[in-house]
């Protein structure tokens, strides 16, 4: 970065084409698409539920109850059959009605236990929804921003869907453009793989919150 | 709001980057012949255009990434995880505890200026024009009315837009291609690793020079320019995303995958230019 005048000269100039642009983006960003009555059911449902966890975690409870607590709000929010079966993968498949059951309770133990705990990482940090998307058979994503003092603004949006037949429900969380399903699925392969794939043991680790070693 | 992931902070081309200025530390003077190098950097382009179109068949794990050379890319992460866990993580510490809030502010906005030229020189390779005009704003009233370390561009409506070498290729059509985990520069692909190199050679602060009439100035333009900025960078990065990274590398069971899947999906979102797609939704609900 060389600051001679070439360089200032230069710097200026896009300034003033920039500033110019800027303002224009401001004004016309501002009407852009209307979000439809689902769209608006949909905000509803993850204000809510945000709140519902937000409580929670200042609640003050001990963090075994909290995660206890957790589980029961995912159960009640989440879209548990159809979550447990994409986060199983190919695995699902092959398992038998007993395991794909007990893979749905392991999964509601493993996201109160995980969840209660990187949740306490954001204590004081606020969520305010900002608009939604229809995305048609795959839902109605929801878009949220997390402030918090001395962070920078966080993007989270959350998938909700009426599919599945039981009113809105979640399926899925996407931070920053990372989907927690997607994140889940793949790292639950690989635990798979690492104990065999012995998909009992895999459950109860996931239950309990067990760690392989290599 | 579980799992807040603020990897997408991590400036892929100069988080943890050593390579880079390892090379710039390896010429006596880092003004010679810039047209050389932009020529090799093209030359590498080129050749990285050739390997990253080969077609992206036989995916493994459910085609979600790439990864024919996991084994030793596995191996290249435990390095990487043990120089985080000895060097980089205790720094960002070090960093993060010794540091007063408003100096971390003016340095984290020091850094994004640093970034400045090679967003406004990618954006203009993108063929973005508005992103190029809006990054060369940004960079002008930050310069004068912000004193390098300051931000009033962006209350001015003239946001930080990330971008790299990476994206640029992106834009150019050329796919992600093999994940890479790459020594010390960790996660990485085919297009990406490769494109920092790119990124490095046409970042206009690789090549500051010395030409000022004053000591002062000069010194500090070197230093700015100099290796050791990398390393700052990757320390303040590091304490920027802390629990995030920690909970990546050290909170679950297999780390290595862990980044591979959120690197591979934070690129996919950066080259959509941050917008989800309805293609990288899931669809939780299909055959039934």
């Amino acid at each position: 970065m060389q600051f001679d005048r070439r360089g200032i000269l230069g710097g200026l100039l896009g300034l003033g084409a920039a500033a110019a642009l800027g303002l224009g983006f401001g004004l016309t960003g501002a009407g852009s698409a209307q979000a439809a009555a689902s769209a608006e059911d949909a905000q509803g449902f993850v204000a809510g539920m945000v709140d519902e966890v937000t409580q929670l975690v200042q609640s003050g409870k001990p963090i075994e109850a909290q995660a206890e607590d957790f589980s029961t709000l995912f159960a009640r929010y989440a879209a548990v059959p159809q979550v447990t079966r994409f986060v199983m993968g190919r695995t699902w498949r092959d398992m038998s009605p007993a395991q794909q059951g007990k893979a749905q309770d392991a999964l509601v133990a493993y996201v109160g236990r995980v969840y209660t705990s990187l949740l306490n990482d954001y204590q004081g940090q606020t969520l305010e929804v900002t608009g939604a998307q229809d995305f048609g058979a795959k839902g109605v994503l929801v878009k949220t921003r997390g402030k918090g003092e001395g962070v920078q603004d966080t993007e989270v949006e959350w998938l909700v869907s009426d599919r599945g037949g039981d009113g809105l429900k979640l399926v899925d969380v996407v931070a920053e453009g990372v989907s927690l399903l997607q994140s889940q699925r793949q790292e639950f392969a690989a635990m798979i793989e690492r104990r065999g794939g012995d998909v009992d043991r895999f459950l109860d680790d996931l239950a309990a919150g067990r760690i392989a070693e290599e | 709001m579980p799992f807040r992931s603020d990897l997408s902070r991590v400036d892929v081309a100069g988080t943890a980057s050593v390579s880079a200025p390892a090379a710039s530390g390896a010429f006596p003077s880092r003004a010679v012949r810039p047209t050389l190098r932009i020529a090799g950097a093209l030359a590498a382009a080129a050749l990285l255009a050739g390997c990253a179109s080969t077609p992206d068949a036989g995916a493994t794990n459910d085609g979600f990434v790439y990864d024919p050379w996991e084994e030793t890319n596995r191996e290249i992460h435990e390095f990487n995880k043990g120089l985080d866990t000895v060097l980089l993580r205790p720094a960002s510490k070090l960093y993060e505890i010794a540091t007063p809030g408003l100096f971390k502010h003016l340095i984290r906005n020091g850094l994004d200026m640093l970034q400045m030229p090679a967003f406004i020189v990618n954006h203009a390779l993108q063929g973005d024009v508005d992103k190029t005009l809006t990054a060369l704003g940004r960079f002008g009233i930050n310069a004068v009315m912000g004193l390098g370390v300051l931000d009033p561009a962006t209350e001015m409506g003239l946001p930080k837009e990330y971008t790299d070498f990476g994206l640029t290729l992106a834009s150019w059509g050329v796919e992600q291609g093999p994940y890479l985990e790459l020594p010390v520069l960790g996660p990485a692909n085919l297009r990406d690793g490769p494109a920092r190199i790119g990124h490095w050679a046409l970042d206009p602060v690789t090549y500051v020079t010395s030409i000022s009439a004053f000591d002062g100035i000069r010194d500090t333009m070197d230093l700015l320019g100099s290796p050791w900025m990398y390393g700052v960078r990757a320390a303040v990065v590091r304490s920027e995303i802390g629990s995030q990274a920690d909970q990546v590398l050290y909170g679950s069971e297999d780390s290595y995958v862990t980044l591979r899947t959120f690197y591979t999906q934070l690129r996919r979102r950066q080259e959509t230019g941050g917008e989800t797609t309805e293609e990288s939704l899931p669809d939780v609900f299909a055959d039934e």
